[in-house]
């Protein structure tokens, strides 16, 4: 005898969501965080590093120190973004000056400053975060941008260039195929769901339990809650607003805990190579003017308890390389292996820059633990800077990130 | 050559072997039963499931496997599972190329695009495929094109052809395979300042497995000067800087003809006026290595003379194979493979072969070391065993959506674009079950309206227009599940698959939608995505 459709549907019903794991980790703080990358490697000279007194060192033309509080930085008439963000936001900003990334190809250095490592097996700083603390249905969601989730494939997803992921959800997908594909069921999304879910637990136990296998519990489990998922709009991912708009809605709504995404720059570059003030300004009054949004919006969109997302959103700025101190033939300046990182938000001890670079626009020497320069100590690593963000995020660093410690002086 | 390579001392495989007195004991080693293992090989050697008859010979003779290997790699579809597997390391199948059709005239925004990064994965693939030599994939003087690509490429295509073709480029470039492609070039430009090194680089981790960027570097403040006019002459003389510079700078001096610089300069024409700007830029004349030469087809051939070159093919090879990169224990029998394949006359089939015979390869469950009993589908098998079995392959707007990023959905479901992911995921995720399930529902949707049109339909028992009897549902449902997931369904599935049918038949009265639902089951169920 063929079960009844009732007979599918009771026996199905109990079947779904019994099998979300990973509960919330007792006391730890709940945190958020958005990454902005600068990707192609952004101009530390033209913002972050007034070296206007180095010997090594061109500064950009029209270019002047500037000063917010305990915040030193460059400024420049056609910028004013970035000294209003200072002015606004510097209290609770750092920045941390002469990052190294011992490379000066952008594969390499994605990968260094988002995991510390060049192996490529390591998760990013946004994967670590998200599967980190408290559980949510997409832990790192990528708008846009490098992600490496090593390990923890599970636990990141792409929202995809041009809203791919909203499609998908959108329940249509026979809108966009170029081929008839005659009748598509609809209305028996939660029986093949709950079918799916006792296959995948028939799976698991042939694959004799493992990481394969809770990937796809996982995975499944947390398919379900996507599709339950309403309220934001996932396709708005085309420009940098869209984008700073759309990971506020997902912090909010609790879809993710770590939202990535790319800043514009000029024409969506950054790698100057040519004129580099033109294109490294303009994307510096982009990205400043995009943070000054981003951070008023958070302070008034409020998480899922009802609590602003500026008491738990961190907002961390950075871009793979540096860019060399000298402008080259075209104008341009070439990949620097020193960077800057703006990190934003609460628990960040604001109103400072931490380290710095020499009048080479080399990263200085520096002792993390205790703060302080120390030439016979290595140029802070994104390791540092990593370590840093897990224990703002409440996170023990030590098992994660075992060589580098946090950065004392961010810790609020 | 063959002799010159065998007889080479030095390869960097020998450095990573481990030492012969490691104390391990041998363990039989646990291996997957025939039909498993038939699937395994029928995905990764023609990019398909086995065929329900395949699958019923290889378990009444478990020894009939091989022949089913050597089969498949005769199959044309293998030529497309090579093109898939260089494709991780090339990193050429962008879609997003500068310029675009209407600036070039091409006919078809997706086909110009994908066929762009797909020039010099199919003259590899055609190399394995044809048992050539392998080092033809830098002294070949042909190169593949579609019809869209030779709308634009100067190559000789065909009058009347519309799939790959070999071809020859009609601007008297200097032959060398893949080195003298646009597809390579045009995928890794330079900069003007930058001397061609990016594209040397790829020469170096493409073929040779030897990424210059991963060597460690110091870039200490206290031996640098900052003098921008001596910085070149230090990348040459200081320590820090020669490490890869020394190597670099003279590799990238033998591609100055292909300007690709940026959109405003980007042309499909070799450049023979610009060959020689190294000596206006680095001064560095072509070398390889320490070998000096002049043109491309010196590098060509210093490539295949190079004993890393075919190393890096069957480490690669096993790479793509094993779904993992090479461990230490790896190092002897990659080093075994590579001698005979030198000894074979460079026939990658003869890697292929060895690969898969591996009890790495073979392995049934994690008490092999260093096995790889369960491995992810990757998007590209997805695509093509649903297209097999159903005949439907996902476009829009002509892009193929499981193989594009800029409106497809290739990093969704766990691939690589080549530049912000580099390496196809290994575990399944929120999104590629989504894919999967989107995917499954257009395929069945799709199979069920054109089954009757297949030579070999996949309703065998009762065609999906027709109200079948009990018995002929619950066969059906049996061997749809042969079909698509090469497993014999048990009572329970194919209990619960019966009942989806018969609510979707209440509902809507068509046997077609109710069968559509239950393919999309089929479709869906996660055994597909491993193997």
């Amino acid at each position: 005898m063929r079960p009844s459709r009732r007979m599918l549907l009771q026996g199905l019903g109990a079947l779904v969501g019994t099998t979300l794991a990973r509960p919330a980790r007792a006391g730890t703080p709940t945190r958020r965080f958005v990454f902005v990358v600068s990707d192609g490697g952004w101009d530390p000279l033209t913002a972050f590093a007034p070296l206007f007194d180095a010997s090594g060192v061109q500064m950009g033309a029209g270019a002047e120190p500037g000063r917010v509080g305990g915040i030193d930085f460059v400024d420049h008439p056609d910028r004013p973004s970035v000294r209003s963000f200072f002015e606004r936001w510097g209290g609770q900003a750092a920045v941390v000056n002469g990052v190294s990334v011992p490379s000066v190809s952008h594969d390499v250095c994605r990968l260094l400053a988002l995991t510390g490592s060049s192996g490529g097996d390591r998760a990013d700083w946004p994967t670590l975060l998200g599967v980190s603390t408290a559980p949510t249905t997409l832990p790192s969601l990528v708008l846009s941008g490098p992600s490496f989730p090593g390990p923890y494939g599970v636990a990141s997803a792409r929202a995809g260039s041009s809203g791919q992921l909203a499609s998908l959800l959108s329940g249509r997908p026979q809108d966009q195929s170029d081929t008839w594909v005659g009748t598509v069921p609809r209305g028996y999304d939660s029986e093949v769901d709950a079918l799916v879910a006792t296959r995948t637990a028939a799976l698991s136990a042939r694959l004799g339990g493992g990481a394969l296998a809770d990937a796809f519990t996982d995975a499944h489990a947390r398919l379900q809650q996507l599709r339950e998922f309403r309220g934001v709009d996932l396709s708005s991912v085309w420009d940098q607003p869209s984008r700073l708009d759309l990971a506020v809605q997902v912090l909010s709504a609790g879809l993710s805990r770590a939202v990535t995404l790319t800043s514009d720059g000029q024409y969506g570059i950054w790698d100057s190579h040519t004129d580099n003030d033109d294109v490294q300004g303009y994307g510096f009054e982009l990205l400043f003017s995009g943070l000054n949004d981003l951070l008023e919006q958070l302070a008034r969109t409020n998480d899922p308890e009802g609590v602003p997302l500026s008491e738990s959103t961190i907002v961390v700025a950075l871009s793979e390389m540096g860019r060399t101190p000298q402008y080259n033939a075209s104008n341009g300046r070439d990949h620097w292996p020193y960077t800057s990182v703006l990190v934003v938000g609460p628990g960040v001890a604001g109103d400072q820059v931490v380290s710095g670079f020499d009048d080479g626009f080399y990263g200085l020497g520096y002792d993390p633990e205790r703060g302080v320069a120390d030439e016979s100590a290595p140029a802070l690593s994104p390791e540092h800077v990593g370590a840093t963000l897990l224990a703002l995020a409440g996170v023990d660093p030590t098992e994660a990130i075992p060589n580098a410690p946090p950065i004392a002086p961010l810790l609020g | 050559m063959v002799i010159l390579l065998l007889a080479c001392a030095g390869d960097p495989a020998e450095s990573r072997r481990p030492s012969e007195d490691s104390g391990a004991e041998e363990v039989a080693p646990a291996q997957m039963d025939a039909e498993r293992l038939l699937v395994r090989l029928s995905l990764d050697l023609r990019g398909v499931r086995p065929s329900p008859a395949e699958l019923d010979a290889v378990k009444a003779d478990p020894t009939s496997v091989d022949a089913s290997i050597e089969a498949w790699l005769a199959d044309p579809a293998f030529e497309r599972r090579m093109m898939e597997l260089w494709a991780v390391p090339f990193r050429t199948r962008l879609d997003d190329y500068p310029g675009g059709a209407d600036v070039f005239g091409a006919s078809s925004e997706a086909r110009f695009q994908a066929a762009i990064g797909e020039e010099p994965l199919r003259l590899i693939a055609r190399v394995a495929a044809d048992d050539r030599p392998w080092t033809d994939v830098v002294t070949a003087d042909w190169t593949m094109s579609d019809a869209v690509l030779a709308e634009v490429w100067p190559v000789d295509y065909p009058d009347g052809a519309e799939g790959w073709e070999e071809v020859h480029y009609t601007d008297g470039r200097p032959s060398a395979g893949v080195l003298s492609t646009n597809g390579m070039w045009w995928r890794y430009g330079s900069t003007i300042e930058n001397y061609n090194r990016g594209r040397a680089n790829a020469i170096a981790r493409v073929l040779l497995c030897d990424d210059f960027l991963h060597r460690p570097v110091s870039f200490s403040r206290t031996n640098i000067s900052l003098e921008s006019d001596s910085l070149l002459e230090q990348t040459q003389t200081d320590p820090n800087c020669t490490t890869c510079h020394v190597a670099v700078d003279p590799l990238g001096s033998y591609l100055f003809g292909f300007t690709y610089y940026d959109t405003a300069f980007v042309s499909p024409t070799y450049n023979f006026a610009a060959e020689r700007d190294w000596a206006n830029g680095t001064t560095i004349a072509p070398s390889y290595f320490g070998e000096p030469g002049d043109g491309l087809r010196d590098l060509g051939r210093q490539v295949a003379n190079d004993p890393r070159f075919v190393s890096c093919a069957v480490e690669t090879t096993w790479t793509g194979l094993m779904a993992r990169a090479a461990v230490g224990g790896d190092f002897d029998t990659l080093s075994d493979i590579r001698d005979d394949f030198i000894l074979g006359g460079l026939k990658m089939k003869d890697v292929v072969r060895r690969v898969v015979a591996d009890p790495r390869y073979r392995a049934a469950d994690g008490t092999v070391a260093d096995g790889a009993p369960y491995k992810l589908v990757p998007v590209e098998l997805l695509a093509s065993q649903v297209e097999a079995l159903t005949g439907f392959r996902w476009t829009f707007y002509e892009y193929d959506m499981l193989g594009t990023d800029l409106y497809g959905l290739r990093l969704l479901a766990g691939g690589a674009d080549g530049v912000y992911v580099t390496t196809p995921a290994t575990q399944p995720n929120t999104t590629l079950l989504l894919v999967q399930s989107r995917l499954a529902a257009l395929a069945a949707g799709y199979a069920v309206e054109h089954d009757a049109e297949r030579a070999d339909p996949l309703f065998d028992v009762v065609a999906p227009d027709v109200e079948p009897t009990d018995e002929q549902l619950l066969a059906q449902l049996r061997s749809l599940s042969l079909r698509v997931l090469s497993q014999r369904a048990s009572d329970a599935d194919v209990a619960d698959a019966a009942a989806l049918w018969e609510a979707a038949y209440v509902d809507s009265g068509s046997p077609s939608e109710a069968w559509a639902l239950a393919l999309t089951l089929l479709l869906r169920d996660p055994a597909l995505l491993v193997y």
